[in-house]
């Protein structure tokens, strides 16, 4: 058994100026559309969290592109058959959401054993595509806010 | 006028006197008292204060006039001149022009008579008014007294009523008051009856209505698993899935969701279902076909219809990782679960599967006949089916 994870988290939303996002299906849940997640190890910064993930789940270095804190937080209730994963009475994670802002669509490298797949898909389609409910309030509150700072956006 | 004249009172004049009833004024009264047929005109002014005497004459002509006095005698005139003086009074009273001068006395003669023809008729009148006044008088009295007479008869009466409700002895009035109850509740009765009778009919439709309704809730119950049942025998893998252990505890409606939820995958022969350290999380159910579990190059079970693989990521808690490789050794039908899905739905569809899974490891065990820490894929050289080829 591996060490427990922190229920805090990360959700980068991954798009571009023409708002198409970046989504990956899941290699544990076939089928499974999202954008990058991941939990924050021992004594990681949100931000640095971010940054490792996008790079492990995609190659990409997030540093090179607009990376930003959307300053928005999302309580969920853990699936109980991934609770057996996190200190033992967790049952809520805290998501924080970043938005990575690339240029145009590119080919990602992905980790074999977490994804199967990539695509990029209008945000739209993005929006239905994704099964976690905050994934899909970020991409919708993205293409609502001209995304240029949709953290500054109520 | 003579003084000496003597008056006496007529009939109506002693009526007068005793009941005066404001026909006559007070001087006129004293006057009427005094006069009695013997004293004169002169001693009657002797008598009378001088205010009287000063109308002495004015008085006697009204006196005269109404036939309340009349004259008896003369002291001094003989009776002859007596008429004329009678006539004189008369026509003062009634207010006549004096006694005309150019008259002679056969004119005053005749006229006298036609004034005494009229005054015989206005005292027959009034006689007739008098009689109807004391007629009404008496009527009246006569009502008056029948009036209080009446009131007395009611008062008696009520006064002998509350004498006698007084002398009741209290048991007596006890007892009239409880017949007077007892006639109302033998009235009561007959209504009490009346209501029980509707009350039992009320009953009656309320339970026929209960009834009605657990008919008609068994018939939409009936009618709902028919529906179910007719919709479910529509879904192509429906029969093939009902036969199945996995599915025994499954309703229909449970078991056409989890064929909502489950995808439906075939292989053949030889086909790789799992590899060894692929990840993922669904697991397997063999609708029909047979399946080798291997780990490595041992092969560790024949799994076929009914049973169920690709379960240990899932009920283990380890990260989702194949422990074993899955061929297909015949061609299978398989659905593939993903536990996502199971959480999504139901929590009753949930709990079905999770059982199903846990009475399929259960068996196994019993199966296996060995400890639990030693479950296929842990040992392997000494797993059940590792020694057959």
């Amino acid at each position: 058994m591996t060490r427990y994870k922190q229920p805090v988290s990360v959700l980068v939303v991954i798009y571009t100026a023409g708002l198409e996002v970046l989504l990956l299906e899941r290699a544990d849940h076939p089928g499974y559309w999202q954008s990058v997640t991941g939990s924050c190890e021992p004594g990681e910064a949100l931000r640095d969290t971010a940054l490792r993930e996008v790079r492990e789940e995609t190659g990409l270095d997030a540093s090179r592109y607009a990376l930003t804190d959307w300053h928005t937080q999302n309580d969920y209730e853990i699936y109980p058959h991934w609770r057996h994963r996190y200190p033992p009475g967790v049952t809520r994670n805290t998501e924080h959401v970043f938005g990575l802002q690339l240029p145009c669509p590119v080919d990602v490298q992905l980790a074999p054993r977490e994804h199967l797949n990539f695509q990029w898909l209008a945000w739209q389609d993005a929006a239905e595509q994704v099964f976690s409910p905050s994934n899909r309030a970020a991409i919708l509150r993205l293409a609502g806010s001209g995304h240029e700072h949709p953290g500054a956006l109520k | 006028m003579s003084n000496k004249k003597i008056y006496s009172r007529t009939k109506l004049g002693d009526s007068v006197l005793e009941d005066p009833q404001g026909i006559i004024s007070g001087d006129e009264l004293l006057l009427m008292a005094l006069i009695d047929g013997r004293t004169s005109v002169e001693g009657i002014a002797s008598k009378v204060p001088p205010s009287v005497r000063a109308h002495l004459d004015g008085i006697f002509a009204r006196l005269l006039s109404a036939q309340i006095i009349e004259v008896t005698g003369d002291a001094g005139f003989g009776s002859a001149s007596e008429n004329s003086d009678l006539v004189a009074a008369f026509e003062t009273s009634l207010s006549m022009p004096a006694r005309q001068p150019a008259g002679g006395d056969a004119e005053a003669s005749r006229r006298c008579t036609e004034l005494e023809l009229e005054l015989a008729g206005v005292r027959g009148k009034l006689d007739a008014a008098k009689a109807r006044q004391k007629e009404v008088e008496a009527g009246f009295h006569k009502l008056k007294l029948r009036v209080s007479a009446y009131t007395e008869v009611r008062y008696a009466r009520l006064s002998k009523l509350l004498r006698e409700l007084a002398s009741y002895p209290e048991h007596e009035l006890r007892a009239i008051l409880e017949s007077e109850l007892n006639d109302a509740l033998e009235n009561l009765q007959p209504l009490n009856q009346a209501m029980a009778e509707q009350q039992q009919v009320l009953d009656k439709t309320l339970s026929m209505q209960s009834f009605q309704g657990q008919i008609h809730a068994k018939q939409l119950q009936s009618e709902r698993a028919a529906d179910e049942a007719r919709m479910a025998q529509a879904h192509p893998h429906y029969k093939k899935l009902r036969g199945l252990e996995f599915f025994k505890g499954f309703a229909n409606a449970e078991l056409l969701q989890f064929l909502e939820i489950a995808k439906w995958q075939e292989a053949k022969a030889g086909d790789t279902v799992l590899n060894e350290g692929d990840v993922g999380m669904p697991f397997f159910i063999i609708v029909s076909g047979a399946v080798t579990v291997f780990k490595g190059e041992n092969r560790l079970a024949t799994l076929d219809r009914g049973d169920f693989f690709g379960e240990f990521a899932y009920l283990s808690g380890e990260e989702p990782y194949r422990s074993a490789r899955v061929v297909a050794e015949t061609a299978c039908e398989l659905l593939m679960v993903d536990p996502l899905d199971i959480e999504f739905s139901a929590v009753q569809l949930r709990l079905h599967v999770v059982e199903a899974l846990l009475r399929g490891q259960v068996r196994r065990t019993l199966i296996s006949s060995k400890p639990m820490d030693s479950l296929p894929g842990d040992d392997l050289p000494n797993a059940p089916d590792a020694a057959s080829p």
